[in-house]
């Protein structure tokens, strides 16, 4: 039961919202946790096990790891001493088993069948007989609630957060329904307080958390469910109009790579980053639109990523969530240790400040790249992936300062309209090759798109009829085009600091219904599905 | 604890914000209903295109949902159901023409039970037959695991409100549609032939089964229950079709009408009977019937009607099926036509029956 299918979007969601309304305050959040779990069971069925023996392990490692972080001194050097050293060290090898667990169920269900598939590379070569790879069932949202299980232990370790004491609470935090499937990843502090609001303002104290401010969950006001409602309704204008029709073309030509070259490569690249963000985003205004209606704010996870000037800013807008989760518990670990701090004070000993600061990037963006390419996926396109980004960030580092350098000779001025639009344009490259990996079936298959790229061009076949042979008729493209006009339009807007919403809720209530109505219809009459349309999955949930 | 006047602030607020939640709630309210009605009017605008679209011979898989609102109300004594194989394989006009008798062809190509359900249910908003045909083929198009229960809730929603089903007719207006055809109670007229290679192990004997998709059976049982309470006579057929059947799915078949209590005609080993030439009455090299092929299963299944349900009569002489009767003496005339054409191909080609 995806979030784009009617049984969630008229079945599921509006009866547990009925539940909860009608429901005492007190009970809503039982009601919620219910919810997400039978939500979860219909989709994963007994795979069920799988999130409810993580929650009930965070749940504990959590508690566990905060008794044993009682007493201990803040600065880690004063941790280290005499009186403190064990229980430092319990509390260190605590929370590495608890991370530990969870990754390692992660891996093993995630990753084993491609190691082992590596691993029989390697034997058939040396001679060998294979290993018969295990067909495992991966549960949805594996790779969603297991970063935010690890993001909750490793705050508790930080003594940023004191250890939950509420199951519920956890249990919400990992597994509230509508972001099971394609997150956002969110940070304990961004929901997990808002469970406990939903109920009694008193509660909060009740559970001894005076330490963290509940992050301000939605009131549940006439204009907000109205919001909340639309905004699902425009995820499904980008998922049903553009997302799912493009799909059709992106099969193809991605299905028949080795038929492919020039521009029809570039037709490829393009039309999967845009399906990918239309899709992906739409389901985010689902999903967020979809927790609203409860009072549940969730964390954003894309803020105009087409508007980037240089890849590293496109990660700040694209996938938000799992940024700022890779940032806070990866690069700043990683760049904060004592290897990276020793690293940095010879380098800029031996060869200056500039040299130093790039080699400590480097060094703390690599486990981040790899990981986040590693996370999409058991393969190596998806490694690829990451490496690509990581190379692409390092070099912006290096050459930051060959840029202002060109910008103070040539007297052009960085931030003027033609320059942004150029860095924007580079950008927009840069992000179409890296797609184009990341969707080919293969990294061989993607250097093989890569290299026909630079073969026959024939920039001719974007007007001869070529696009009509490949499962979009004149109509659809026209859906698509219009489809991705209006989002983009949108996207202008609010790059511009325009609200939307405000503008929509100034209007008259005639001409607000109107509004909602001609959104309600241009999802009904122009969505892909039904004759001649194939149901498409939803992209994230599969990684 | 409040003063009067505080008692008085007190029941003006709660009765305030009675009255802004009872506005909020009307409000609500007021927006599905005009909400529900824009559907409702856009629906029948969809429909009145279909209908307008089908008047000029353009015809799509949605267009017997129209066909089906344009026969008189309660004129049709049998409705039949299945996907290609039915309708290459019955002739409504031709049983008009045998026996009187008024009849439906719904079928679409590659029909799936779940579209079976959804015809049926809207047929019988505007019907009552006395006997539902079924041609068996549509039971062994699988459906996708699990998702049985999901389709036939939207294919009833989209019985609510045609204009689920007929949202793509905007993309007529940019591409005009291809097809023109003429239907004749929803059969087409398919003089071509075409016939089998070889006829390999077809209907050789075999005592094995090939099990059906659990969730079309739920589907069938389900069609048998509205039947049943209805009144209808349920009626299975398999339409001969060498590409479609062998002796594993018939004794499947035979196997899942006895369990039902329904009869079941298996026109494959009736060939003799029936008359089917394969040199002369197959379309498309096995896979489904032309006219030829069709006029003989439905002469056949003409008197598997008239012996199973006993309600049937002759309504040719009934003014109030005048029109049918016009309708059937321009079918024969284009049908005799066709039928000229077919047996001239057929002498060139060298198929002699």
């Amino acid at each position: 039961m995806g979030y784009n299918q009617l049984s969630y979007l008229l079945g599921f969601l509006p009866l547990v919202l009925l539940l909860f309304s009608i429901c005492p305050k007190r009970s809503r959040r039982y009601v919620l946790a219910s919810a997400s779990w039978l939500y979860f069971f219909l989709c994963s069925r007994y795979l069920i096990v799988y999130l409810l023996g993580t929650t009930v392990w965070t749940y504990l490692m959590g508690i566990w790891i905060g008794k044993l972080g009682d007493g201990l001194p803040e600065s880690a050097s004063a941790a280290s001493r005499k009186p403190y050293r064990k229980q430092a060290m319990a509390h260190q090898a605590v929370m590495l088993l608890a991370n530990g667990v969870l990754f390692g169920v992660l891996f093993y269900l995630k990753y084993t069948g491609f190691f082992v598939r590596q691993l029989n590379k390697l034997v058939v070569h040396a001679g060998g007989a294979a290993i018969i790879a295990p067909r495992l069932l991966v549960p949805i949202g594996i790779s969603f609630y297991t970063l935010e299980a690890v993001g909750y232990l490793l705050e508790v370790y930080w003594r940023r957060i004191p250890a939950d004491r509420d199951f519920i609470r956890i249990a919400l935090f990992l597994g509230f329904f509508p972001q099971t499937m394609e997150g956002p990843i969110a940070r304990y502090g961004d929901t997990a307080m808002q469970f406990s609001s939903l109920s009694e303002k008193a509660e909060i104290t009740r559970c001894g958390m005076p330490g963290i401010q509940a992050a301000d969950s939605v009131p549940r006001t006439l204009e907000e469910m109205t919001a909340s409602a639309m905004r699902i309704c425009w995820g499904m204008f980008k998922k049903l109009v553009v997302a799912d029709r493009l799909n059709i073309i992106v099969a193809t030509l991605f299905g028949e790579y080795e038929k492919q070259n020039g521009v029809l490569i570039i037709v490829a690249a393009v039309c999967y980053t845009v399906q990918l963000y239309m899709e992906f985003s739409g389901m985010m205004d689902v999903v967020i639109g979809s927790a609203r209606l409860f009072g549940i704010r969730l964390p954003e996870n894309f803020r105009q990523p087409f508007f980037s000037q240089t890849a590293s800013e496109f990660w700040r807008r694209w996938h938000i969530s799992l940024g700022a989760w890779l940032k806070d518990y990866l690069f700043y670990p990683v760049a904060a240790s004592t290897t990276a701090k020793k690293l940095g004070k010879r380098l800029r000993k031996m060869s200056g400040r500039y040299v130093a600061k790039l080699a400590v990037s480097a060094l703390a963006l690599t486990p981040v790249w790899l990981f986040n390419g590693l996370w999409h996926g058991a393969e190596w396109n998806y490694i690829f992936y990451g490496i690509y980004y990581l190379v692409l960030l390092v070099l912006e580092l290096a050459l930051e300062p060959v840029k202002a350098g060109f910008y103070r000779r040539t007297g052009i001025r960085q931030n003027g309209r033609g320059a942004t639009l150029l860095r924007i344009l580079r950008t927009w490259v840069i992000i179409f090759t890296g797609e184009m990996f990341f969707r080919a079936p293969g990294l061989r298959a993607g250097f093989c798109m890569f290299r026909s790229l630079f073969h026959g061009f024939g920039i001719s076949r974007l007007w001869d009829g070529t696009l009509l042979t490949f499962g979009l008729g004149m109509a659809d493209w026209t859906a698509i085009i219009g489809g991705t006009a209006v989002v983009f339009l949108y996207d202008l807007l609010r790059e511009r600091g325009f609200c939307i919403r405000d503008w929509v809720f100034a209007r008259k209530l005639p001409v607000r219904w109107a509004l909602y109505n001609a959104l309600i219809f241009a999802v009904i009459i122009f969505g892909a599905y039904g004759t001649g349309y194939q149901a498409v999955d939803l992209i994230y949930a599969g990684f | 604890m409040p003063d009067s006047e505080g008692y008085s602030n007190m029941e003006k607020e709660t009765s305030k914000s009675i009255r802004s939640g009872g506005r909020i709630t009307w409000r609500v309210l007021a927006f599905f209903a005009c909400l529900i009605i824009l559907l409702l009017l856009a629906s029948r605008l969809f429909l009145e295109i279909t209908g307008a679209e089908a008047k000029n011979g353009y015809r799509s898989r949605n267009t017997v949902y129209w066909d089906l609102e344009q026969e008189k109300k309660n004129s049709l004594d049998i409705l039949v159901l299945g996907n290609s194989e039915a309708f290459a394989s019955f002739s409504p006009m031709e049983l008009w023409l045998g026996g009187g008798i008024p009849s439906y062809l719904a079928s679409i190509p590659g029909e799936t039970m779940v579209e079976m359900n959804s015809i049926l249910h809207a047929a019988l908003r505007r019907q009552h037959p006395n006997a539902l045909l079924i041609e068996t083929h549509a039971l062994y198009t699988d459906l996708e695991p699990g998702k049985a229960d999901e389709l036939l809730l939207q294919q009833a929603g989209q019985n609510a409100f045609q204009i689920f089903r007929l949202h793509n007719l905007w993309k007529d207006a940019i591409e005009k549609p291809k097809n023109k055809r003429r239907v004749w109670k929803g059969f087409r007229l398919m003089p071509t032939i075409r016939p089998p290679k070889q006829l390999g192990d077809y209907m050789k004997p075999d005592d094995g089964t090939e099990p059906i998709d659990p969730q079309n059976v739920r589907i069938l049982k389900k069609i048998q229950n509205i039947c049943e309470r209805r009144g209808m006579a349920l009626l299975l057929y398999s339409a001969p079709s060498p590409k479609n059947y062998n002796m594993k799915r018939h004794n499947t078949l035979a196997l899942l009408s006895e369990e039902l209590g329904v009869p079941y005609t298996d026109l494959n080993l009736k060939t003799g009977e029936v008359g089917i030439d394969w040199t002369t009455d197959s379309l498309d090299g096995g896979d489904h019937l032309n006219l030829s092929g069709a006029r003989k299963t439905t002469a056949y299944l003409q008197r598997v009607l008239q012996a199973e349900v006993p309600a049937l009569s002759d309504k040719r002489s009934d003014p109030a099926y005048s029109e049918w009767n016009g309708l059937a003496a321009r079918y024969q005339k284009r049908e005799s036509r066709m039928l000229a054409k077919m047996r001239e191909r057929a002498a060139a080609q060298g198929l002699t029956p």
